[in-house]
């Protein structure tokens, strides 16, 4: 008997993918089961201030809201302040990007130059991003600068601290393997070290992007003109609480809208990782 | 180091008393005592002794990733001084890069080495695949392989770097059987199409006398040297021999062989 015979007489020959269930039809399932998840908030929501739910006696109904949202749909300093926000939240998470994967690539590789600057980074690391708000007003030359950077700070070491734990996860088969067959230290980075940190910094990168909406709100609110948190609160100081939840709403799809995004980016990223 | 690959004469592995002692808490452990042995040029040398005798051990030795206590490895009259593609491992659980195809893996040594043109690594690294009968899954990632087919992509990886000596260290465990004899089968052609120095390690003395030009017994605790087995079976081995007369006596005298370990001092053992 030949290796082939053998081979599909044991089912391990071609048929070695599974079979995929048809994508579309559980897509579909998904985004029903999603609507609908969103129709019953929303009905226990309207039903909660129709029968007086005593911590919803200020909370408008949906249909408010919706009216609200209505009204700033035909505004166009509504669509200034999603482009704005948009925009800072891309550039401080980019700049983290930039700056802590490589630094956490270094320092994961480098055992040396990690136990240098891991204290350091872990006594920064726990200071909320909102704590470096008054200092990193008197530092930084315009207040959208300083927005950006405390942005930058909500993204910088969640994605730092995943990248370093990336590196150190890989597991030391494949450093001996790659040496052995003959690679480069420079070979090992490019073809081990990087492709290997990937998944961890792909996790990184998502908790960083949520992070960076979370602490948009509050650093326009602090030092902005503008954005979607800013009008959030501009809307509080007006006491339009309708407008105040359609700004929550907003920065909510906003949030969700770039997680999306990011990790659709990822999987793009680490076709291996792909689940069948 | 590429043209000493191509010399037919090259690849003599000389173990010259070669121990191994762990540092731990109550003191030194020896696990390899005093171990000598020889392989041949374009010779398949088996390794046989019990799971967790060492063996794994002396493998790293060869491979260089860690340093005898005492005695010395030579490999073509040169001591061993660290990790080289001269000496390649196939290991226990595979090693296979999980973010790089199944042909990008096998080509990861030549094209780490950089002394051959990209088109032609890719073209060796398909024939060889073929070889093992995963031509249609070049392009796949290893996570979507069987077991079996990942050694095979294992072997295939190793094997294009032609390497001076092949060390298998247990390479086929855990596999189920009808996928280890497959493996076996698949191994012993690639071998006997290219012969190069090859030391396999196993537990399996079935597998050790079908696959062996020579049987090396390792007693355990620390390992030693207990006793060395040729194997007259002729080449192209195929699997009726497992039923010959031939094979039976060899299969049977290494069996009394192992189990003799601990009731006789040590034997004739190889020292030349």
């Amino acid at each position: 008997m030949n290796a082939e015979a053998i081979e599909s007489a044991i089912g391990r020959g071609t048929s070695d993918a599974p079979a995929r269930p048809p994508l579309a039809r559980l897509t579909n399932v998904h985004a029903l089961r999603g609507l609908a998840g969103v129709a019953g908030f929303l009905a226990l929501w309207e039903l909660g201030v129709l029968v007086h739910v005593p911590i919803l006696a200020k909370v408008p109904t949906p249909v408010d809201v919706a009216g609200a949202g209505w009204g700033l749909l035909h505004d166009p300093r509504y669509y200034v302040d999603w482009l704005i926000s948009f925009r800072r939240v891309f550039i401080g998470f980019v700049l983290a990007q930039l700056i802590g994967i490589p630094l956490g690539l270094f320092m994961g590789w480098k055992a040396a130059f990690r136990s240098l600057t891991f204290p350091v980074m872990e006594v920064l690391r726990p200071i909320p991003p909102l704590a470096w708000v008054p200092l990193s007003i008197l530092f930084w030359p315009t207040p959208e600068s300083s927005i950006v950077f405390v942005l930058f700070l909500g993204a910088f070491f969640t994605v730092l601290i995943n990248t370093v734990a990336g590196v150190r996860a890989i597991d030391e088969r494949y450093i001996r393997a790659a040496i052995s067959l003959g690679a480069t230290p420079a070979t090992v980075f490019r073809r081990i070290i990087l492709p290997g940190a990937l998944p961890s910094i792909g996790t990184g990168m998502a908790i960083g992007i949520g992070i960076t909406w979370e602490v948009l709100v509050a650093a326009e609110i602090i030092a902005g003109r503008n954005g979607l948190g800013y009008l959030t609160w501009e809307a509080y100081v007006a006491g339009a609480i309708p407008t105040i939840i359609v700004g929550m709403i907003s920065i909510g799809i906003a949030g969700y809208l770039s997680s999306v995004l990011i990790r659709a980016m990822v999987g793009r990223a680490m076709p291996w990782n792909r689940r069948p | 180091m590429e043209s000493a690959a191509l010399n037919p004469i090259a690849g003599r592995l000389d173990v010259r008393n070669a121990s191994k002692a762990f540092d731990d808490s109550g003191g030194a452990t020896l696990v390899v005592d005093r171990c000598s042995f020889e392989l041949e040029p374009g010779s398949l040398t088996v390794m046989v002794g019990p799971s967790g005798c060492g063996k794994s051990t002396l493998i790293n030795l060869i491979a260089g990733y860690e340093r005898p206590t005492s005695g010395e490895i030579l490999l073509d009259q040169q001591a061993v001084s660290g990790p080289g593609a001269d000496r390649l491992v196939v290991f226990q659980e595979t090693a296979l890069f999980p973010w790089m195809s199944v042909v990008d893996n096998v080509a990861f040594g030549p094209l780490s080495r950089g002394t051959e043109a990209h088109a032609a690594v890719f073209a060796r690294a398909r024939a060889l695949l073929g070889e093992v009968g995963l031509r249609g899954f070049a392009d796949r990632y290893p996570s979507q392989l069987s077991g079996g087919m990942q050694r095979r992509v294992e072997l295939a990886r190793a094997i294009i770097n032609e390497p001076r000596v092949m060390l298998m260290d247990e390479p086929f465990r855990g596999l189920d059987a009808m996928t280890r004899e497959l493996m076996q089968q698949h191994y012993v052609r690639l071998f006997e199409e290219r012969p190069r120095t090859n030391l396999f390690v196993t537990s399996d003395v079935k597998e050790a006398v079908f696959l062996g030009d020579r049987l090396l017994m390792m007693t355990q605790k620390p390992m030693r040297v207990l006793r060395a087995i040729d194997i007259d079976l002729p080449r192209p081995r195929e699997f009726h021999m497992l039923t010959s007369a031939r094979f039976r006596e060899i299969y049977e005298a290494a069996l009394v062989a192992l189990h003799a370990d601990g009731a006789t001092p040590l034997g004739r053992g190889t020292e030349r």
